[in-house]
């Protein structure tokens, strides 16, 4: 008889069910609240791309302009990765680029194979929207939103990773309250600006949005169509 | 007080037969939300299947990798300069149809067409478009096009390569004096192709090119040539300058080669506040767009057009004294033309057009002979019309004749034809039955296809070659006026393809012609070789000045067109009929067959989509025992097809209208496919059209074998209304107009139709402090075009459905053409009016939607968004207009299929692409919105009129439809809302519409219409008004 039935200790689980019956809905919702917000699974993407290009090197330490190289990025939707030539401006010995900067680095073959294949490289995307959203970069930036308010400090960064969630609630966020991430047009490439005699970024942010005439615009079809 | 009161000047709208007569099938329509009752009937998949996918998908999704799909971002190697990734770039081209340039600018994105607009700088088509060239695009991205060369070894299909073409031209061509060659070829103006069949006939001395094209207007060339001194001479017509125009079985607003220049002409002469509005009378058998437009058409047999004219002439010769040496001794009596209504009609067709010589103008079709053509030229002369409405000019691109096949297919029966090039045409489709053209092309030694397709050609030829799209090759040919039009490549060939001039190069053994290179030569030959001419022709699509001369001819003087008096009998039971043969609205000769947008775009008379049929009159159709979706045998000069009948109001008595175009077999999975087991769309006429019997032809009628089902969406999104005492004049309502004379008596009688209580809103109203996007659509210029819908199609990237789910009434269009009938059956007025989203003020659709899917903007608009919608369809069904698009089914999955990545060129990358169970509709073209506020704000400014075109507006042949902001007061559309004439459709639902119709006006001759009463129109109180373009309506009252 005492084959079928449960083994005494086994009372002790009883008042766990209770437990676990309430406990359980809770973690499934933070699982999922939590678990597949942007927060988790964008932030921090870091993916190897085909050339280690370490814009701590360029941008930070050589201080080049974002748009040497993203050169449509105030002009167009998109901020173009640059093609090869670009790349060659400096580092190449050929009739596009004759700047001759670390010829014989290995790390550049990536880089002359397909500048003399003809084939382009394939960049791995890091900050990726869903294909219903669309982003115009110049109606931003032309408006003192610096790329640092999306991409963060790009300049510091050996490999490029996403620091911001990306997500629609973040993006409203600045949309109903752009005050805080606007600065000059003239310092938008400038990553590491603060305002100068001690003004906040709300303050200088207000009279920008004055000067930019910046209402950003909460309308479903302003991002999707 | 009722509350709602109407005017009695209202007509009696309808949309069908089945409408007017209350069928049971009309009933069914209008009380289910989508017709063939999807709600009932769920094709695919079952509703347990579906569980068992959610199932499924929902582990899967669980399982599956956090992140989405990875990315790549592939730069060129080398960017060119001015090039923006992402951003659309826009180039003039051509396409040729028919022998006729179309001016075009292309969009391209990253490289690839996208949409096709019209050329505004260019004279013939001022920005717009016929629905054959929007349609291009997705013609370039057919999977079913041929992708590379092949050969027939042994009845099989084997592979061939361009080097075997060399090869055979080298054996068998070069060398010989071209004996026993012959080519046959589509009508090409260009003067680069003319000068390369010049250096073929240095070649091949004894070679044959012949030209073929299924519709051909040789018939007016040769009847003018005989009073133009033997010139090939083409009229040029200026409608703008007419105030009378009578066309003879001519589309002039349809499938015309011009009709994209006639229509902006004649829509600047009937808006009634511009100008004084012209009038329009149409004789022809079947329905044209131009027919429709008429303020008076006569449907008769193409028969007895002649006969008509004839009465004309002489009509004017006795009462008025014109033309009095051409005029016939007699007048055709008997028959029709003792019917009153036809004498009364010549009466007041003479007394109009002598009231306005110089100002009038007479035009024939290119069905009718060439003695009409060439009365119908000298008719023009004696009125003074020469130099004002009509020009004629001498052309240097002659027209096909089709005697020249015949002659062809002659010498191949007789074995004097050892190779035969068809270089792009399909004759062993489309060429008269009589000829038998597959026959004898079998009996040929050496046949070789070149072609976009695999045809019915290719599939008996020896080899066949594939042929680039013309978005794909450069190439030049003349507008209709003759403008010399260029054209350049937006893509290199996908498949390998050769144009025209590379693959005549090759036949002559110059494998090196490159098109570029001989276009640039040839056209320094007529220009001046500098490059900078060149260039600037290459960008501006044409090179200006370069229209046709004037021909010098004046003494204009034509005979009276002969008229077999036995032809005036009115038609009776028993007799034979009369076959009508037309071009097709949507698929021209066939040629664009495997296009779905063209194949599920509703006929504009019709309504048919994925077919054609016999269309006979409905007191024909009685008289005859035959009723809609019979499938009938027809007897044609001892060959016989069985097509499926329907009754179309207006079809003349004892006539049958046979559009071509369908029937194909070998042309792709959309439109029919032997090797596939794809059945042909619709039925082949071609099997019943003689060379004898071109455009008409007596036709007898066989057995019923049987029905076949058709598939109309006339009365589709049918609106309804508030009880069935109330819908006749409800229909009067949607679709507004009056005549001039009561448009003079009470210009904004339009909005008076209805009258209600003041209408107070349960919300407040919002404010619009910025932009206020707002629409407005003239009736009484749109011609039922279409071209707007597909426009949208290729602008939106709204897919097809097919036969089956249109007739369940899932069509996806978000611009559905109403084609209102009204008066009598048999010779009924019709008005076309687009509907699309009205984006109204207080939406509908928006206080229904429980997830807040469809949402109103700052700036109006009533914005639908996708990835929140979860397909309650709700909102479809609050809709008072029924413009809301359900994707029932996947439309698009086949593109995520691996060997689509071709079809996916031709999606505008601007807008999203939906999925199944996601509702969508017109966003106002938010993308081009967007992209016009966005360029300004950054230069910030404000938008401009004008900044934003949407797609409909741009191609829209008539002018009809204005776009812009509604705030600004000096903008076209606000004008336009300001107009008399604007109305908001249903406005006692106070849903207050941002589009806003103009009634309809239409221009009737005093004789021929029943006379109109001017009625006060005081004494409506308080009543409350419809239109409301400002969005205030209790301000507007009438006391």
């Amino acid at each position: 008889m005492s084959l079928y039935q449960f083994p005494r200790w086994t009372d002790a689980i009883r008042p766990l069910l209770g437990v676990t019956a309430l406990g359980a809905p809770v973690y499934l919702v933070l699982l999922f609240y939590y678990g597949a917000s942007p927060k988790t699974l964008a932030v921090g993407y870091e993916p190897t791309q085909p050339v280690p290009f370490s814009h701590a090197v360029h941008a930070g330490e050589l201080g080049m302009d974002c748009r040497y190289c993203h050169n449509t990025v105030d002009k167009a939707a998109h901020a173009a990765i640059p093609p090869i030539s670009t790349c060659l401006n400096c580092h190449g010995d050929g009739e596009i680029g004759k700047g001759r900067i670390h010829l014989d680095s290995e790390k550049l073959d990536p880089l002359r194979e397909a500048a003399e294949g003809g084939e382009p490289l394939a960049w791995v995307r890091v900050h990726d929207l869903a294909d219903y959203a669309y982003f115009n970069h110049a109606a931003h930036v032309n408006k003192g939103v610096s790329c640092v308010e999306c991409h963060g400090r790009v300049d510091q960064m050996e490999v490029v990773r996403q620091v911001e969630p990306l997500s629609m609630g973040w993006c409203i966020d600045c949309h109903r309250d752009p005050a805080p991430h606007l600065r000059p047009i003239e310092e938008i490439t400038n990553l590491g600006w603060v305002p100068e005699d001690g003004r906040s970024r709300e303050e200088v942010g207000r009279e920008l949005m004055e000067k930019y005439n910046v209402h950003p615009k909460q309308d479903c079809s302003t991002c999707h169509r | 007080m009722p509350s709602l009161e109407r005017s009695e000047n209202t007509r009696k709208y309808w949309r069908s037969l089945n409408e007017l007569e209350q069928t049971p099938e009309f009933q069914a329509l209008l009380e289910t939300e989508f017709p063939g009752g999807p709600e009932q009937e769920w094709t695919e998949p079952s509703r347990r299947r579906f569980l068992q996918l959610m199932g499924a998908s929902l582990a899967l999704g669980t399982a599956s990798s956090c992140r989405w799909q990875k990315e790549y971002i592939t730069p060129m190697v080398d960017r060119p300069e001015d090039w923006v990734p992402g951003q659309a770039r826009h180039f003039a081209s051509m396409m040729q149809l028919g022998g006729v340039a179309q001016p075009l600018v292309v969009t391209s994105y990253d490289g690839r067409p996208t949409k096709v607009e019209g050329n505004k700088n260019h004279p013939s088509s001022q920005g717009a478009t016929s629905v054959y060239a929007q349609a291009a695009t997705l013609e370039l991205c057919d999977p079913d096009r041929s992708q590379g060369p092949s050969k027939m070894v042994d009845g099989a299909e084997g592979d061939a390569s361009w080097e075997d073409l060399s090869n055979f031209v080298q054996s068998n061509l070069r060398g010989t004096t071209g004996e026993g060659l012959a080519v046959l070829a589509p009508a090409n103006s260009s003067p680069a192709f003319e000068a390369l069949r010049a250096r073929f006939a240095e070649t091949y001395p004894q070679a044959r090119f012949v030209e073929w094209e299924a519709w051909s207007r040789i018939q007016e060339q040769e009847g003018l040539a005989s009073i133009f001194g033997g010139a090939a001479v083409r009229p040029v017509y200026q409608l703008a300058n007419a105030d009378i125009v009578l066309t003879l079985d001519e589309d002039l607003l349809g499938v015309h080669p011009d009709q994209l220049r006639h229509s902006k002409d004649f829509a600047t002469r009937r808006r009634p506040e511009d100008r004084t509005m012209n009038r329009l009378y149409a004789v022809e058998p079947s329905y044209t767009l131009t027919g429709a437009a008429a303020d008076h058409r006569l449907p008769v047999r193409g028969a007895q057009i002649a006969g008509v004219l004839l009465a004309i002439m002489k009509e004017l010769a006795d009462a008025h004294g014109i033309g009095e040496g051409s005029a016939p001794a007699n007048a055709p009596s008997g028959g029709i033309f003792a019917d009153e209504a036809v004498s009364k009609y010549v009466k007041a067709v003479a007394a109009d057009l002598a009231a306005h010589r110089g100002s009038c103008l007479v035009a024939a079709g290119p069905s009718q002979p060439a003695d009409v053509h060439a009365a119908v030229a000298g008719l023009n002369a004696a009125l003074g019309n020469r130099g004002r409405t009509v020009e004629y000019h001498v052309s240097t691109a002659s027209a096909t004749n089709p005697a020249d096949t015949a002659a062809l297919v002659t010498a191949m029966n007789a074995g004097e034809v050892s190779t035969v090039v068809c270089l792009g045409t399909n004759p062993v489709y489309d060429a008269p039955a009589d000829l038998a053209f597959g026959e004898a092309y079998a009996k040929v030694a050496n046949k070789i296809h070149f072609g976009l397709y695999r045809d019915e050609t290719a599939v008996v030829s020896d080899w066949h070659f594939n042929a680039a799209h013309w978005l794909e090759s450069w190439g030049d040919a003349l507008a209709w006026d003759g403008t010399h039009t260029l054209a350049q490549p937006l893509i290199a060939p996908l498949y390998g393809g050769k144009d025209a001039y590379a693959f005549l190069g090759m036949l002559i053994g110059r494998g090196d012609i490159d098109a570029q290179a001989w276009l640039q030569q040839q056209f320094g030959t007529l220009y001046g070789p500098d490059e900078l001419t060149w260039r600037k022709a290459v960008q501006r699509g044409f090179q200006p000045g370069t229209s046709f001369a004037k021909s010098s001819e004046t003494a204009v003087i034509a005979p009276a067109p002969a008229f077999d008096s036995a032809n005036a009998a009115a038609w009776a039971a028993g007799e034979s009929l009369e076959a009508v043969f037309r071009i097709d609205s949507t698929l021209y000769d066939g040629r664009f067959a495997n296009l779905g947008w063209l194949q599920e775009l509703p006929d504009p008379m019709t309504k048919l989509t994925w077919d054609n049929a016999a269309i006979i009159g409905p007191a024909t159709a009685e008289a005859l025992g035959i009723k809609d979706h019979d499938l009938v045998e027809f007897q044609m000069d001892g060959r016989s097809l069985a097509l499926a009948v329907y009754v179309m109001p207006g079809q003349a008595p004892g006539t049958v209208g046979l559009p071509l175009g369908y029937g194909r077999t070998e042309c792709g999975h959309v439109a029919g496919l032997n090797a596939d087991d794809i059945d042909p769309v619709g039925f082949n006429t071609y099997a019943l059209r003689t060379s004898g019997a071109m455009a008409y032809g007596a036709l007898t009628m066989g057995s019923r074998q049987g029905r076949y089902q058709l598939v109309s969406t006339q009365d589709h999104h049918a609106i309804d209304a508030i009880g069935q005492s109330g819908r006749d004049d409800r229909l009067g309502d949607l679709v507004r107009g009056g005549t001039l004379e009561e448009w003079r008596d009470h210009p904004d009688f339009a909005q008076h139709r209805v009258h209600h209580p003041p209408l107070k809103s349960l919300w407040d109203e919002h404010e619009y402090e910025g932009y206020r996007w707002g629409m407005s659509i003239d009736l009484s210029t749109c011609t039922g075009c279409s071209a707007c819908t597909i426009a949208c199609q290729s602008e939106n990237n709204i897919p097809i459905v097919g036969k089956d789910q249109v007739f369940m009434g899932r069509e996806m269009a978000w611009i559905r053409m109403d084609r209102y009938f009204t008066g009598d059956t048999e010779n009924p007025e019709v008005q076309q009016q687009p509907v699309g989203c009205m984006h109204c003020e207080n939406a509908p659709c928006e206080q229904v939607c429980p997830v807040a899917a469809t949402v109103h903007s700052s700036e109006g608009t009533n914005d639908m968004v996708y990835n929140r919608c979860i397909g309650t369809r709700y909102c479809s069904n609050n809709c008072p207009y029924k413009v809301r698009r359900f994707n029932f089914l996947n439309w698009n999955k086949d593109l995520k299929q691996d060997d689509a990545e071709v079809r996916k060129l031709s999606m505008n990358p601007e807008v999203t692409v939906r999925v199944r169970g996601v509702m969508e509709k017109c966003s106002y073209c938010i993308q081009r919105i967007s992209t016009a506020r966005i360029e300004r704000n950054i230069k910030g400014e404000r938008v401009q009129d004008g900044d934003i075109v949407t797609a409909c507006q741009q191609v829209c042949p008539s002018d009809a439809i204005h776009f812009g902001d509604l705030n600004d007061q000096t903008s076209a559309v606000r004008l336009k809302h300001n107009n008399d004439r604007a109305y908001a459709m249903l406005p006692e639902l106070n849903n207050k519409p941002r589009t806003a119709y103009l009634a309809s006006i239409r221009n009737p001759h005093p004789d021929l219409a029943p006379a109109y009463e001017a009625k006060g129109h005081g004494g409506h109180g308080h009543d409350d008004h419809g239109d409301d373009g400002n969005g205030h309506a209790e301000e507007e009252q009438h006391g």
